[in-house]
C-alpha cells in the first residue's frame, strides 16, 4: 500500500510536471505574451498607493506560466542530478575541473546558503581555489531559474548572451585568481573517500522530492520577489524616461550597468524584474547584460561569507574582475548584436 | 557503542538543516534509543577533511554519509537509524 502511494504520487507530480511544460509550449506558439503589458505612462496613473499592487497583478496574471515552469524545472533538475557528482568529479585539480564547476553550478545551486559550503568543500578538499570561485560565480549570474525568466521577460538573445559570457568569464576569473594567488598558503585537506554511501531514492519518488523542492524554492523566492517588483513598480513609474536613456545608453551606459550592480543587492529573479524596467524605459541592450552579468556575481552577503573563508584580498579581486567581465561582454554585445 | 548522528548544516543554519534536525531529533525520541546527534557547519575544516564537498543539509552516521542535499522523510531516518 505505502509501496502504492509513493508510486502513484510521484507519477502524478511527474505528469504535472510535464503537462506545465506543455502549457508553457502552448502559450508560446500562441503567441500569448508572457510579460507584463502596461507603459510607464499607464502605470502612473493610477497613482502612489496602486502602483504596486497594478504592477505586481500584472506580473501574476502575465508571468505565472514562465514562473510556474522555471520553479518546477528548477526543482526537477535539482533533484534528478545526483548530488554525489560534484563530490566524485570535482574532487582532483585538474585542467577539466574549471568546465565541470562552471557547467554543474547552475544546475545544483539555486540559493547562495548552498553555495558557500560547496565553495568551501571544492577549495579545501576538492579542485582548489580557481574552480572554486568559478563555481562561486558561475552559479547566481546562470542558474536555471533566472536565465529561464531572462528569456522571457527580456528576450532569448540576452539569456543566452548571459549563459555564454557568465561560463567563458567565470572560468577565465577562476584562472585569474588561481594564477595570482598560487602562493598564498590555502592548505589543502586530505580526504578520505571512503566514507560516502549514498542511498538514491527511486525515480518515481526523486519526481515527488522535485516537486517538493520546486514548492519550497517557490515559497522561499516568491516573497521576495513579490516585495522586489514593488520596489521596481516605483523606478518603472517614475524614473524619466530621458535619464535612463541619456545614461543607461552607449558605452557609458555599460560601465554604469556593470557598476550599479554592486551596492545594489538583488535577490535572485529581481534582477530580471529590474532590467525589465530599464529596458521599457530605454536602456540599451548592452547595459542591461552588464548589469544580468554584474549584479549577481558581485552581491554583497555572498562576498561577505567568501571573505571569511578566503580573504578580502580574493574577494576584492574577483569582484573586480567581474565588473570589468560584465563590462566587456556589454560593450561587445552592444557593439556586435546591438538589438534586445 | 553509541551511534553518532552527524547532522551537517550551513552556518547561520538554513531553513532546509533545520527541518533535517528536528526530523531526526524527532525519529531518536520516538525510537528511544541511546544516539548522539550533533550539529556539524559544512564550512568548517574538520566535516571538509572527513567528508569533501558536502550539499547541506547532510546526515553522517557514524562517520558515513548516507544522505546530502536534501531533507529526509521519517521514514528514511527511522530505516536509517534502526538498519545497523
Amino acid at each position: 500500500m505505502v509501496l502504492m502511494k509513493i508510486h502513484i504520487r510521484g507519477l502524478v507530480s511527474f505528469i504535472f510536471t510535464l503537462l506545465s511544460i506543455s502549457l508553457f509550449i502552448y502559450i508560446k506558439i500562441g503567441g500569448l505574451p508572457l510579460f507584463p503589458r502596461l507603459t510607464p505612462s499607464e502605470l502612473r496613473e493610477f497613482g502612489v498607493f496602486m502602483i504596486p499592487l497594478i504592477y505586481m497583478w500584472d506580473y501574476t496574471i502575465h508571468a505565472w506560466p514562465a514562473l510556474l515552469m522555471a520553479f518546477l524545472i528548477a526543482g526537477f533538475i535539482a533533484e534528478v542530478i545526483p548530488r554525489s557528482i560534484l563530490s566524485s568529479y570535482l574532487s582532483e585539480a585538474k585542467m577539466y575541473s574549471y568546465i565541470l564547476a562552471a557547467a554543474l553550478a547552475p544546475l545544483i545551486a539555486v540559493c547562495s546558503c548552498v553555495m558557500v559550503p560547496i565553495f568551501a568543500g571544492i577549495l579545501y578538499a576538492g579542485a582548489g581555489l580557481g574552480p572554486a570561485i568559478t563555481f562561486l560565480l558561475m552559479a547566481p549570474a546562470s542558474n536555471i531559474l533566472a536565465i529561464l525568466l531572462t528569456s522571457e521577460l527580456i528576450s532569448w538573445r540576452i539569456a543566452l548572451a548571459r549563459y555564454i559570457a557568465s561560463f567563458f568569464g567565470a572560468i577565465a576569473i577562476g584562472m585569474a585568481i588561481n594564477k595570482l594567488f598560487a602562493k598564498s598558503k590555502i592548505e589543502r585537506l586530505k580526504t578520505s573517500r571512503k566514507q560516502i554511501s549514498i542511498e538514491i531514492p527511486p525515480f518515481l519518488e526523486r519526481c515527488w522530492n522535485g516537486l517538493k523542492f520546486s514548492g519550497y524554492l517557490a515559497k522561499t523566492l516568491l516573497p521576495i520577489f513579490y516585495l522586489g517588483i514593488a520596489i521596481v513598480s516605483y523606478v518603472e513609474a517614475y524614473i524619466p524616461s530621458d535619464i535612463i536613456s541619456q545614461f543607461m545608453t552607449g558605452v557609458k551606459g555599460v560601465l554604469l550597468g556593470s557598476v550599479i550592480g554592486v551596492p545594489m543587492y538583488t535577490p535572485t529573479l529581481v534582477e530580471v524584474v529590474f532590467v525589465k524596467a530599464l529596458k521599457d524605459l530605454g536602456a540599451a541592450p548592452g547595459a542591461i547584460l552588464a548589469f544580468l552579468i554584474g549584479a549577481p556575481m558581485t552581491s554583497i552577503p555572498s562576498m561577505l561569507a567568501v571573505s571569511r573563508i578566503v580573504g578580502w584580498r580574493v574577494v576584492l579581486t574577483y569582484a573586480c574582475l567581474a565588473i570589468l567581465l560584465a563590462f566587456i561582454t556589454g560593450v561587445i554585445y552592444q557593439l556586435c548584436i546591438g538589438v534586445f | 557503542m553509541v551511534k553518532i548522528i552527524e547532522i551537517i548544516g550551513s552556518e547561520p543554519p538554513c531553513p532546509k538543516c533545520r527541518a533535517t534536525y528536528k526530523i531526526v531529533e524527532e525519529v531518536v525520541k520516538d525510537l528511544g534509543i541511546n544516539v548522539r546527534v550533533e550539529k556539524r557547519s559544512a564550512t568548517s575544516r574538520e566535516v571538509i577533511s572527513k567528508y569533501g564537498i558536502v550539499i547541506t543539509p547532510a546526515i553522517a552516521i557514524d562517520g558515513v554519509l548516507k544522505i546530502i542535499g536534501r531533507v529526509p522523510t521519517k521514514k528514511e531516518v527511522l530505516d536509517l537509524l534502526s538498519s545497523n
